[in-house]
């Protein structure tokens, strides 16, 4: 029966009038905040960054489509717009031109494409993407820019790096006001555009909350010197948690199903964001944690699988 | 009965073969491999501190304090120390072994064991060799043999003449990106070298 | 004569380890860093790969079914030991950079394997050619991965920078970056056999 490999759920299904081409361009919609406080933040190199990358995805889909013989007109139902964007808010604000160009050649072919296209990705093409130049360029992706309004023009060393900065206070981290990458600093922007999304049921809170809500409670635990004192405000607010719990691990097609499945995701991917940051070699754990967690979803939609009603266990 | 002895026979044989065979090459290649590790030693002694090959080496261990006195002439003064520094980087220990002068002025450092983040922390151990595709082209058409430079590790060279009781991380080129590895071989050189320096005057 | 011929060219590209029987994909995800390396590993495999294939099929006859693998585990490993301690005393830079993975040409599942699957089957002479082939067609791949790998990775070539204005993707020179280069490899290899054969 291979139709009950993909129907995880039991009967009835009803019909959502949203198509994934409207579901898209929603969720675009509700990053652009993000985008505008990272533009106003960083000036314009921050809408440089976000336009390269974007057009950078747009014309290897369309190349790509052509060269499997596909219907071009795929290239409009905004995903690859809204890889672009993704990836553009991964990275810092003056960085190389050419590496977003690199960045989205790689999430569209690498991460998207070869699997097949659309809904046939294993993993979130922009991470793909965030974590190609993180290994290959960590110097260009680990130099960040001050805000435009700081005396300190020089780079500066990003707050979650071990020894960082503690200096900004959770205002400021909550704001923005401090070097990052574009689209993952103001922690305000990103929660207008979580909450619309989670309001008109785009996403549902189980991956958010539980995601989030892990890291908070392991970086209380670990996070500091002996047991329970860490830092975990200061977690939240920091690298791209916020960024990646809402918009990037919720990603239609490498998260999982079910309701249970969603949860276990969430707290994988915290688990295994705390693990990143407090022992491993790179600063930001985020986009390994969800890409990690995205090859085990085929399991976990296996092992949450929803009992159908009226049908015994074995 | 009769199989099982068969195999014990033919399993004994190939193994007394292969142990004969191994005995043999292992007695012509033992001096050699010997050679080439005492030579890899020196070169690492020698890279700390040039003045310490040919000269007595004492070594000290007073606790956690291990190092190597160097010797010139028939002096009771030690003419220079040779120690290992370590400290946690980034993600891992970096141990460093440096040589200095009785005054305290590097006459050499190498990393000999780190873990950092490639191509951030891990940089400290970078060489970056000035031949080109081109210039090795040109060099095999002009037949002129040019006469090889040494190149080193960029960033623990320039410790060279630094003394380690004020060594500090703004006095040297960090590695970008890396500020606490890069850090992190200071620090210890000046700690460990300056317990060092206390512990003999 | 042809025969011989067969038994080499198969080794090289029909059944090529890496590519076509996907076999010793370890060594060659951690060693193919630049093309010494790479080099240097192949030419050891080879070697055992030459030794263990000549005596497993001299002695096939004379071995029990039953204790076969034992027998050419203790073999390969004995070749395997003779290129280590040769390779500490006459090549100690590229024995350091190998390290581990030249002890672990014993587990090199293409060693084992050909010694399993021809050398107990077939006669010497072709089970030379059969290790010859199968030894030139790992080396040959494990030496083009790592040329792309540190080309891509480390901006060089033999370690002669090519392009100073260039810069490398490290990605290339970690394991990921092997596992990319390897699967785009295979994929094409396959691409191009099965227009050759089905054409």
């Amino acid at each position: 029966m291979p139709s009950n490999n993909l129907t995880v759920t039991p009967s009835p299904h009803i019909k959502s009038p949203l198509s994934a081409k409207k579901i898209m361009y929603l969720v675009i919609l509700s990053l652009l905040p993000a985008g505008i406080a990272g533009i106003y933040i960083f000036g314009l190199c921050s809408l440089k960054v976000m336009l390269i990358s974007i057009i950078s995805c747009v014309i290897s889909e369309a190349v790509f489509l052509k060269l499997r013989n596909r219907d071009p007109k795929a290239i409009l139902d905004g995903s690859a717009i809204l890889t672009g964007l993704l990836l553009a808010y991964n990275m810092p604000p003056e960085i190389p031109f050419w590496i977003p160009i690199v960045g989205g050649v790689v999430s569209i072919v690498l991460g998207k494409q070869i699997f097949g296209g659309l809904g046939h990705n294993i993993f979130n093409p922009a991470l793909v993407g965030r974590v190609f130049l993180q290994i290959s360029w960590p110097v260009y992706m680990t130099t960040w820019k001050n805000p435009k309004w700081a005396i300190d023009a020089v780079s500066s060393a990003t707050p979650l790096a071990k020894e960082g900065a503690r200096g900004f206070s959770y205002l400021d981290l909550f704001l923005g006001n401090h070097g990052g990458s574009i689209g993952e600093v103001c922690i305000l922007a990103l929660i207008i555009g979580a909450l619309f999304l989670i309001f008109t049921k785009i996403i549902s809170f189980h991956i958010p909350a539980s995601f989030i809500g892990t890291v908070m409670v392991l970086a209380w635990i670990f996070g500091g010197e002996g047991f329970f004192r860490g830092d975990f405000i200061f977690h939240l607010l920091t690298g791209g948690l916020v960024l990646g719990a809402f918009f990037m691990a919720t990603d239609y097609v490498t998260c999982p199903l079910t309701r249970k499945g969603k949860i276990i995701f969430g707290i994988g991917c915290g688990v295994l964001t705390v693990l990143i940051r407090l022992r491993g070699s790179y600063p930001e754990g985020v986009s390994y944690a969800i890409l990690f967690m995205n090859a085990v979803v085929p399991l976990i939609d296996r092992y949450t699988k929803t009992r159908v009603y009226g049908v015994s266990k074995k | 009965m009769n199989n099982l002895l068969r195999f014990v026979l033919v399993l004994f044989l190939v193994n007394l073969a292969a142990a004969a065979i191994l005995a043999g090459v292992y007695t012509v290649t033992r001096p050699k491999i010997e050679a080439q590790k005492k030579m890899a030693e020196a070169k690492a002694l020698k890279e700390a501190m040039p003045e310490s090959v040919g000269n007595r080496l004492e070594k000290v261990e007073d606790g956690d304090v291990e190092y190597w006195k160097v010797f010139k002439d028939e002096n009771y003064r030690p003419s220079g120390y040779v120690f290992i520094a370590k400290k946690y980087g980034y993600s891992s220990v970096i141990e460093t072994m440096v040589g200095m002068k009785r005054d305290g002025s590097i006459t050499g450092a190498r990393i000999l064991n780190q873990n950092e983040t490639p191509g951030l922390g891990a940089k400290i151990v970078e060489i970056l060799s000035d031949k080109t595709l081109k210039s090795a082209l040109k060099g095999l058409l002009s037949r002129k043999k040019e006469p090889e430079k040494k190149i080193l590790p960029y960033f623990t060279e320039q410790f060279k003449g630094a003394n380690v009781k004020n060594i500090d991380i703004s006095d040297i080129d960090a590695i970008t990106g890396a500020t606490i590895s890069s850090k992190a071989v200071v620090e210890s050189i000046r700690e460990k070298g300056s317990e060092i320096l206390n512990a003999e005057q | 004569m042809k025969k011989f011929f067969h038994e080499l060219n198969k080794g090289i590209f029909i059944e090529n380890p890496t590519f076509r029987l996907a076999l010793g994909l370890c060594p060659t995800l951690a060693v193919s860093t630049s093309i010494v390396n790479g080099f240097g590993m192949g030419i050891a495999a080879t070697f055992v790969l030459l030794g263990s294939n000549v005596i497993v099929s001299s002695v096939r006859d004379f071995i029990p079914k039953k204790i076969r693998i034992p027998c050419f585990i203790v073999i390969i490993a004995t070749f395997v030991t003779i290129v280590e301690l040769v390779m500490k005393a006459y090549f100690p830079a590229l024995s350091k950079s190998l390290g581990i993975f030249v002890p672990l040409i014993v587990v090199n599942c293409v060693v084992l394997g050909r010694a399993e699957a021809f050398a107990s089957r077939h006669g010497v002479v072709k089970s030379i050619f059969d290790g010859l082939g199968m030894g030139i067609g790992f080396t040959l791949a494990l030496v083009l991965i790592s040329a792309i790998r540190e080309a891509f990775g480390n901006g060089t070539i033999l370690g002669l920078v090519i392009v100073r204005s260039f810069e490398p993707a490290l990605i290339f020179i970690l394991a990921p970056g092997a596992l990319l280069v390897i699967g785009v490899l295979i994929g094409i290899v396959n691409y191009m056999t099965d227009r050759c054969y089905t054409a």
